[in-house]
């Protein structure tokens, strides 16, 4: 079903469409106190999406060095105090948003900060934990050949050549990952 | 906790009714075409909202779900936005309410909003309206014209109270609504409205007043006092709402049960 002609409104659809996912518009919500008005454009969903992204790379980085030993402490009572204080603040949650990257800059273990985020994350709901979806990366052309020829060049086990194929696809702007996958290529 | 309250115009402290529940009733979406995102940026501020009050007190969340009755202008004239959403796509009414209300959850799903405790459909609640308009004729505040029951402004005197007498008199001066012929007050507005002579509409139904259809606001006042009591402790919408839509809300609730409608006045979000 297609929306009314002659009128394009913005959708979670549309939003989809475009490769934004509906959590960055929550974010970007959270931005603006409820009794402001928010300014709707493309540019501030890529900011909130990169802000987003930011946050869910930290969450995803302490859980990992937390390990199983996650708990309430003094601390991470303290700080999860100041996140409901603000939004028991006529619901202030810009304020409750910047207090959750104040909490990740301070002095918490990486134990405690995973307990302060999964209080946030109860109110704020988008998703602090996901783990951040590996790019897809356009490669170019000369690139994959380069790709091909490693990946010829280990079957051959002629490593030498391997390396001076990493240089050169390094110098193409490229950086290669030798995993039991095959070879995985990112962005430099 | 601290909300701004509208009726006050300032923050005041949040103390609900019964702190074993408090009661929050939000306008929901009218089921006629996709929901914007600027409408569903006032269920993710309501979410956040209900979140909040959950770290301290059990909720019961009510939200409507407006499937018939919504005209195209707030003032009762127009066209019902899903009948006319029928006509534009070549479906029934109640095709076009169960299509959109389906996306509208998918989106609040997507958006991460709690779904409220009770959902309730205006059409599901038809008996309730009527019993509402009923209460309200035995207590005189309606009268009848050639195209529905309205209900009568100039006797409920706090009508003013939500969006201030200036703004009030300015419509009652005339310059911001044309008026029909049969109302007696700019601000009167439909409780039932007839169903018309030289058409047959796809949603209607008996009343004791004729064949026809509810007004908006009556649905919202019939099914919030329904499932929340007479006095809600939060009624939430968005700010677009508060000059006819809530203000009438209350006039016609509180000409009802004779108690106060919003314990704690109502909490809007700006327009995106």
């Amino acid at each position: 079903m297609k929306p009314p002609p002659g009128k394009s409104i913005v959708t979670v659809d549309v939003l989809k469409d475009k490769g934004y996912e509906p959590l960055a518009y929550r974010y970007l919500c959270l931005g603006a106190h409820y009794r402001t008005q928010l300014e709707f454009s493309y540019e501030s969903m890529d900011s909130a999406t990169k802000s987003l992204k930011n946050l869910r790379a930290q969450a995803c980085g302490y859980l990992k060095e937390a390990g199983e030993k996650i708990a309430e402490t003094q601390n991470s009572r303290t700080w999860k105090d100041k996140f409901t204080a603000a939004m028991q603040d006529d619901l202030n949650a810009p304020k409750a948003l910047a207090v959750t990257w104040e909490a990740l800059k301070s002095d918490l273990t990486a134990a405690e900060k995973v307990d302060f985020l999964r209080f946030a994350d109860s109110i704020l709901a988008i998703d602090v934990f996901k783990a951040p979806i590996e790019e897809k990366v356009d490669v170019p052309a000369e690139v994959v050949a380069l790709l091909e020829q490693r990946q010829a060049a280990r079957v051959a086990k002629d490593w030498a050549k391997s390396d001076a194929l990493r240089n050169a696809i390094a110098s193409a702007g490229y950086i290669v990952k030798d995993t039991p996958q095959g070879q995985q290529v990112t962005k430099k | 906790m601290q909300l701004y309250n509208t009726a006050s115009h300032r923050k005041e402290t949040f103390t609900p009714q019964n702190v074993q529940q408090v009661t929050m009733y939000c306008c929901g979406p009218t089921v006629y075409n996709f929901a914007h995102i600027g409408n569903l940026r006032t269920y993710i501020f309501e979410d956040l909202l209900a979140r909040t009050i959950r770290l301290q007190y059990p909720l019961k969340h009510v939200m409507n779900v407006t499937d018939v009755g919504h005209l195209v202008s707030d003032a009762d004239d127009g066209e019902d936005k899903m009948e006319l959403g029928a006509a534009r796509e070549g479906k029934s009414a109640w095709d076009i309410a169960k299509f959109y209300e389906e996306k509208f959850w998918q989106d609040y799903d997507a958006l991460h909003c709690t779904r409220p405790t009770v959902i309730s459909r205006a059409t599901a609640h038809i008996p309730e309206m009527i019993a509402l308009v009923k209460t309200l004729e035995e207590k005189g505040y309606t009268y009848r014209t050639s195209d529905g029951i309205y209900y009568d402004t100039s006797k409920f005197p706090r009508y003013d109270a939500l969006v201030g007498h200036a703004h009030i008199s300015g419509l009652q001066g005339g310059a911001r609504v044309e008026m029909s012929d049969e109302k007696r007050n700019p601000t009167d507005f439909a409780l039932w409205k007839f169903s018309p002579k030289d058409k047959k509409r796809q949603m209607q139904w008996d009343s004791p007043w004729g064949v026809g259809f509810p007004g908006w606001h009556i649905e919202c006042s019939a099914m919030a006092m329904k499932y929340l009591g007479h006095t809600l402790d939060i009624h939430c919408g968005g700010i677009d709402h508060v000059t006819i839509h809530h203000t009438n809300e209350i006039a016609q609730s509180e000409a009802a049960t004779g108690q106060k409608y919003c314990y704690r006045g109502c909490t809007q979000r700006q327009r995106l």
